[in-house]
């Protein structure tokens, strides 16, 4: 895929698709709030079919799964948007998003595994939930803009430009999603099992099949969770604006964190370097 | 009614015994040979950004093929290669070739190749690359035949084919990396 191209599927198609899914939401939203997940959902799936083709059956990669998983990501936030479900109903679509994706993910992986990635995507949509619950859904969608910015970063100097690329679809998505946070009225909760869904699929994939280190996962993931910790200790003592300055602050600083860990421990790219230096030398 | 019992039982064992006298007898007379990985190669080469030839070899697989006594025709080949142990000369390339953008090495581990017809030098078998299990034919050339260290009896094969990475799922970055994929599979046989 050459620049253009991929501008093109990594940008520019997630975010027009994820506006265009954002207007079709208010207009049925009738008055309400705007839902961010078919947003997220529509925008990243869009990226997906760009960036990784259609499919041609059933998925066999591990990556192939994520396409899956936005949709399911999206049936859970429904599920989840639909205000009259009882507090302990809400714990089975959880189940089923987190259970889905990390089993598609890990394929042929001890119980162990599969109990510790669960346990971890778990953690992270508790924390993407507190954030989502405490912030606007402005503040939210920065939030998981930079952590996916960041995540993408992290990915492609892993060594896999393809699943960095998925991961810049999200952000895209997302970053629609934080402009016309502006000018509509927007709920960005119910995003939360899809954001998180593909979030903990794209740092599982990294993980297992490139090169990411566990500790830049951790980082980027701590992100949010750094956001939410941010608003509950400061949110009495500072305005506004100082806060919202303050959770990015603390976003861009964990998310940047993992991305420096993962540019430490990259693979060499000196064979992108040497093609340079020998053009030169000739 | 119990000598007719045994009487059919008879039957039964007598053409059964004749059935397997019979494949026994048709079965082509084939020797496996095993092939010595130190001076075996499995190598590749892709076209990079139109302009130049990529080679890179894959350090860590196994060769068997059967052969007549002399090793002068092949019944049947089969390779396993492990996808982690390519070899580009540089460990980024390394890398990257074996994330999910090329090999998905971790998740795939083996590549193999298992023959399903063999008809004079040309070897129609199941190349299972990424995944992906489709049939290919290659021409199968004797290099050569000699005496080992021990004097045991070795024989030499090269086959050189071509496949599309395309139809393996391997679509990620075609253009700047070719989608033609050309593999090398030279083995030094020994008697097993």
């Amino acid at each position: 895929m050459d620049p253009a191209g991929m501008a093109l599927f990594v940008v520019v198609i997630p975010a027009v698709v994820a506006a265009a899914a954002l207007f079709l939401a208010r207009f049925l939203a009738r008055g309400e709030k705007a839902p961010l997940w078919p947003a997220i959902a529509a925008g990243f799936a869009a990226g997906h079919l760009g960036i990784g083709g259609w499919p041609r059956g059933m998925p066999v990669e591990a990556w192939q799964w994520m396409l899956p998983i936005a949709v399911l990501g999206a049936v859970t936030g429904a599920s989840y948007a639909w205000n009259s479900m009882p507090a302990r109903a809400r714990v089975a679509p959880w189940v089923v998003i987190v259970g889905f994706t990390v089993w598609t993910t890990l394929v042929k992986r001890p119980p162990v595994a599969l109990a510790g990635f669960s346990a971890a995507a778990f953690l992270l949509g508790w924390t993407l939930d507190g954030a989502a619950r405490r912030t606007s859904a402005r503040s939210f969608s920065a939030t998981v803009l930079i952590v996916a910015t960041a995540t993408g970063v992290s990915l492609v100097v892993s060594g896999t430009l393809l699943i960095g690329q998925m991961a810049g679809a999200l952000a895209a998505a997302t970053g629609a999603c934080l402009v016309l946070a502006g000018r509509l009225r927007l709920e960005s909760r119910s995003a939360v099992p899809v954001v998180t869904a593909l979030l903990a699929a794209l740092w599982m994939n990294g993980i297992l099949y490139a090169e990411l280190p566990i500790a830049s996962a951790v980082l980027l993931a701590a992100a949010p969770l750094g956001c939410w910790i941010a608003d509950v200790v400061l949110a009495k003592r500072l305005g506004p604006l100082p806060m919202t300055i303050s959770r990015v602050a603390v976003a861009v600083l964990l998310a940047g964190a993992g991305v420096a860990v993962a540019v430490g421990d990259a693979p060499p790219l000196d064979y992108c370097r040497g093609a340079v230096r020998r053009q030169i030398v000739l | 009614m119990k000598k007719l019992i045994a009487s059919a039982a008879v039957l039964v064992l007598s053409a059964a015994a004749l059935v397997g006298a019979r494949e026994a007898y048709s079965a082509p007379e084939s020797t496996a040979w095993q092939g010595d990985t130190v001076h075996s190669f499995v190598l590749f080469k892709v076209k990079h950004l139109g302009a130049s030839w990529a080679y890179g070899r894959f350090n860590a697989f196994t060769v068997a093929v059967g052969a007549n006594e002399d090793g002068s025709a092949v019944s049947s080949v089969e390779f396993v290669v492990k996808a982690q142990s390519v070899d580009t000369g540089n460990a980024g390339r390394d890398k990257h070739l074996m994330s999910p953008d090329f090999l998905n090495a971790k998740q795939f581990e083996e590549i193999t190749f298992k023959s399903t017809a063999v008809k004079g030098e040309e070897v129609t078998g199941d190349l299972t690359l990424h995944g992906v299990t489709k049939s290919v034919t290659a021409q199968l050339v004797k290099v050569g035949a000699g005496k080992g260290m021990k004097g045991e009896e070795l024989v030499g094969y090269e086959t050189t084919f071509t496949v599309k990475r395309g139809d393996f799922g391997m679509t990620n970055l075609v253009g700047p990396v070719s989608d033609d994929v050309t593999l090398t599979v030279a083995t030094e046989l020994s008697k097993k």
